[in-house]
């Protein structure tokens, strides 16, 4: 209760005098497979910074943030555990994928292709070797719901999902994708989660 | 540049994709089927060369007399010394016997310059991971780059093995190979074979070498040739023993 009512005033300190949105969506199986998402977005259109921070049932959150930025295009990061992880920067047809002080220039659309694949791979495995990994349970899951397909905040899961070994995650029986909102404790802590994240530079 | 060395790093510090060195298990003798020394003179240089070229092939001794020597490994030396000393050389490897493992690299050919060298390798079979189907590695200095032989028109493979080689060799090493173009180009009417110029279509993707040389005259080498065993040489590449003829057995 007490992380909670930290992780309220930390959101609370870094909010702008404009209210975030925040949103609230789930993925689940008819198993043990469940993943809620929180999506907090500051501004619109393409200067939006958006936040979405999933979380399994074991509690693993994986935060994804998309933010302007100088000059035009956008920066999308992806961490498992703590900030940098990887970072996309798109400009044009190029993205510069940067990780551990390391990083590569591709085409976006070549990232199918096995030379550009083995590359991206090598580098994210390096630095987040689980990333891949989430990448393709998450593009696996989303597959197999009638949800929306992933919007451009979910730019890093969509060029790692081509790039991963395939998921060993086995759903049973229908994913479901269900929209909020949802109310208690749980959910207040992943909002607040999302919306902190907003404000970081 | 920033950029390029963070690349490079990284493949660096990801590739221990072939451990071997590039001569590592290539016949260190080898007989001499053609041997071509020239002086190359310009139009406008006087009669001192502003460059002299030397043309070894050999048939690589494999140590085992279960192949006919028709059959041996070759390799190709095309050596290039400036009127400055600054050397160069392009070098290819035919015929080598694949490995009891056909995943393992194999060397195939090497632009060797003082103090950097560009080589490339292949395989014949894949390997276990996520590169495990590409087929061809380029090693710039110390970095190892897979790449598929099906990729080098792709946009990103070719932007990123022209950081690599950015990295790896210096602007004055790249401008010797880039001059040194023309004249291997122009010395083919002389007999040097073009082949060895093929790698460099791989090594610098993109970049429109000059291929015609206005002015070049050749002439027979009147000096001892170069010897690639000798002096600076040896920092350029790894000299192999060279023997007149055939084997008698």
């Amino acid at each position: 209760m007490r992380r909670l009512a930290l992780l309220l005033a930390a959101a609370a300190i870094s909010r702008p005098a404009f209210a975030d949105d925040v949103a609230f969506s789930r993925l689940a199986d008819e198993g043990s497979i469940s993943i809620t998402a929180a999506r907090a977005t500051r501004g619109s259109g393409p200067t939006a910074t958006v936040v979405i921070v999933l979380e399994n049932a074991r509690g693993d959150r994986v935060f994804l943030r998309r933010a302007p930025v100088d000059g035009g295009g956008a920066s999308y990061q992806i961490w498992l555990g703590g900030p940098p992880g990887v970072t996309f920067t798109r400009r044009g047809d190029t993205v510069l994928v940067e990780a551990g002080g390391h990083s590569l220039t591709i085409v976006e659309s070549e990232i199918a292709r096995p030379t550009v694949a083995c590359w991206v791979a090598t580098l994210v495995s390096k630095v987040e070797p689980k990333l891949l990994d989430v990448a393709a349970g998450l593009s696996l899951l989303k597959e197999q719901t009638g949800g929306p397909p992933m919007d451009d905040a979910f730019l890093p899961v969509r060029l790692l999902w081509p790039v991963a070994p395939p998921s060993d995650l086995r759903p049973h029986g229908a994913v479901r994708f269900q929209k909020g909102p949802f109310h208690g404790e749980a959910f207040d802590r992943l909002a607040a989660a999302a919306t902190a994240e907003l404000g970081r530079r | 540049m920033k950029r390029a060395a963070a690349f490079a790093a990284l493949f660096l510090l990801a590739a221990p994709v072939s451990g071997a060195g590039f001569f590592d298990g290539v016949p260190s003798k080898g007989y001499v089927i053609d041997d071509v020394s020239l002086d190359v003179l310009s139009a406008t240089g006087g009669t001192d060369p502003i460059a002299r070229l030397r043309y070894v092939r050999l048939s690589l001794d494999p140590g085992r007399r279960d192949i006919a020597y028709d059959f041996w490994p070759q390799r190709e030396m095309l050596m290039v010394e400036r009127a400055t000393g600054e050397k160069v050389i392009l070098e290819r490897l035919l015929r080598l016997q694949p490995g009891a493992d056909p995943s393992a690299w194999s060397p195939r050919g090497r632009v060797g310059l003082e103090g950097s060298a560009l080589e490339t390798f292949a395989r014949t079979a894949g390997a276990q991971g996520p590169c495990g189907a590409l087929d061809v590695l380029i090693r710039a200095g110390n970095v190892d780059l897979p790449v598929s032989s099906g990729d080098l028109s792709v946009r990103t493979v070719r932007l990123g093995v022209a950081q690599a080689v950015e990295t790896a060799v210096s602007e004055r090493g790249r401008e010797l190979v880039a001059s040194a173009v023309p004249i291997l180009f122009a010395a083919t009417t002389k007999g040097l074979p073009a082949p060895p110029l093929d790698m460099l279509n791989l090594l610098f993707p993109g970049r429109a070498f000059a291929r015609s040389a206005e002015g070049l005259t050749f002439r027979q080498s009147a000096g001892a040739p170069l010897d690639p065993a000798g002096g600076a040489w040896r920092s350029v590449t790894s000299a192999p023993l060279m023997l007149p003829g055939t084997p008698v057995f």
